[in-house]
């Protein structure tokens, strides 16, 4: 293999319309999809032999922690910066997200996520009318693992890429934010908020709106067990229901 | 963020969901039942179905509000979410990813057949012409000749039954009972179980009308 064979839907900003480009750059090996962009960056020249503006991509960790990477390379969507190219068939196809705003090229807007998390409450109080943290909060060493476990979500956008619920039409506010809804309210002092994430998670676009296709938990990079935070919300937003209907 | 009252989305999803299993698919599993005692023959049929049931206290309004108007709801009402969801299952085909599309496709299969097989066969004896409840009996035994007639309601039962039998399976995950992938995969085996006895009882409904068609 001599080359690496690039093809990118680009865009050049949020209203113009997509286009593809291909582009060849000469093979190294152990290259990965965001170093290969790298070299791209230094000679931006296409098959056609035009010098074209740099391909823009978001980059952050380099390590698969950050999400910042996220975009469909072969059709799947994962993280550009832990797919090896030597494990990839080329020609190598890159696409931006599909369910978010592209902002340029492969780089999307994923702000919708983080609007979703302060929709659902998703962090712990660290101060507040009274002393929260006097001791270091008590937690059990399995609910601190299944916390371990959402914690690691790293709002990359991939299960709400896979989700057919999460779309233009719909106010869906997808998968990641339900699980770390659940998380925040698995938290010792997390837990004092249950019920207004659960209310958040009651309206249009909450848990109701999950379909079951269960795209998401197969996609997820980081394993996260979002199927079992939907179940667990949709009982309690069960259990939540039957309270405001009886107790209120 | 409302902290207070139910939420109008809320609850009519979850009435969505619950009328899909009470009252429309106990009914349809009554109904499987019932027809499935077709093997009995056309006398013992009209005597002991069609007539028992026609003689219990309110049975219209009971058709009307048990059985029309949740069905109808729950057909209009899952329209609309198929149109709120976006398959993908030609870049994600992951088998439940095919359920999530097949639920809605035979939802709305079932519908149309639904409207097709109320007007051959209880309306027509409402409106009562030419069938009656004594040759109900004999009238679908002759329209299942046809053989397009007959492989319509072959699909059209077939895919209740799987709408049924799937619809189960997500209720029990979204009424929160089915949590796990473990327990989630022994509802599924249960749910298979549940839609092919649901077939049998079809069959033998199909087998006694057959066996007795002119
Ligand atoms: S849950 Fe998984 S797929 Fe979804 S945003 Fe978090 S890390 Fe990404
Ligand atoms: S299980 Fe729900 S949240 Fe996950 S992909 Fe399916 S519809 Fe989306
Ligand atoms: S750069 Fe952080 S996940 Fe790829």
């Amino acid at each position: 293999m001599q080359e690496i064979h690039l093809k990118i839907q680009r865009q050049d900003g949020p209203d113009s319309g997509p286009y593809w480009d291909e582009f060849k750059i000469p093979y190294r090996p152990q290259h990965n999809v965001i170093s290969v962009l790298m070299a791209l960056r230094e000679h931006p020249v296409n098959v056609k032999g035009e010098r074209v503006a740099p391909v823009v991509y978001e980059v952050g960790c380099m390590e698969e922690v950050c999400g910042a990477c996220t975009m469909i390379i072969n059709g799947k969507v994962r993280q550009a910066c832990s797919t090896l190219v030597d494990t990839l068939a080329q020609p190598i196809v890159l696409r931006p997200m599909t369910k978010f705003r592209v902002v340029r090229d492969l780089m999307v807007d994923r702000q919708p996520m983080f609007d979703a998390l302060r929709k659902v409450r998703g962090w712990i109080d660290i101060d507040g009318g009274y002393d929260i943290h006097v001791h270091a909060p008590r937690i059990s060493p399995k609910d601190w693992e299944k916390n371990y476990d959402f914690s690691r979500c790293m709002t990359c956008g991939c299960c709400m890429e896979v989700c057919p619920q999460v779309n233009t039409r719909s106010q869906f506010i997808g998968p990641a934010p339900v699980g770390q809804a659940w998380l925040f309210s698995n938290h010792p002092t997390g837990k004092y908020y249950k019920e207004e994430r659960l209310h958040a998670l009651m309206g249009p676009g909450g848990i109701t709106d999950c379909g079951n296709a269960q795209n998401c938990v197969r996609i997820c990079p980081k394993e996260i067990k979002l199927t079992d935070a939907i179940a667990r919300i949709g009982r309690d937003a069960t259990i939540q229901a039957l309270k405001d209907l009886f107790l209120k | 963020m409302s902290s207070t009252a139910l939420d109008k989305h809320f609850v009519w999803r979850k009435l969505h969901s619950l009328l899909g299993i009470v009252p429309i698919g106990f009914f349809l599993c009554f109904h499987l039942f019932e027809n499935s005692l077709t093997t009995k023959g056309p006398e013992y049929f009209t005597e002991h179905v069609v007539n028992k049931i026609g003689e219990m206290p309110y049975i219209e309004l009971m058709e009307i509000f048990f059985i029309a108007i949740p069905i109808l709801f729950h057909a209009i009402y899952g329209l609309v979410i198929w149109y709120f969801g976006q398959s993908n299952v030609a870049r994600y085909g992951y088998a439940r990813n095919w359920m999530y599309l097949l639920q809605r496709v035979s939802g709305a299969v079932v519908f149309v057949f639904i409207i097709t097989h109320v007007w051959g066969t209880r309306l027509e004896v409402l409106m009562g012409d030419s069938v009656t409840k004594a040759t109900l009996f004999e009238h679908l035994a002759k329209d299942l000749q046809n053989p397009l007639i007959l492989a319509w309601y072959i699909i059209g039962v077939l895919l209740a039954i799987v709408h049924f039998s799937n619809g189960v399976w997500l209720a029990l995950i979204t009424w929160g009972i089915t949590i796990g992938p473990r327990s989630q995969r022994i509802s599924s085996w249960v749910c298979v179980f549940i839609g092919l006895v649901l077939v049998a009882l079809s069959a033998q409904a199909l087998r006694g009308l057959l066996a007795a068609g002119v």
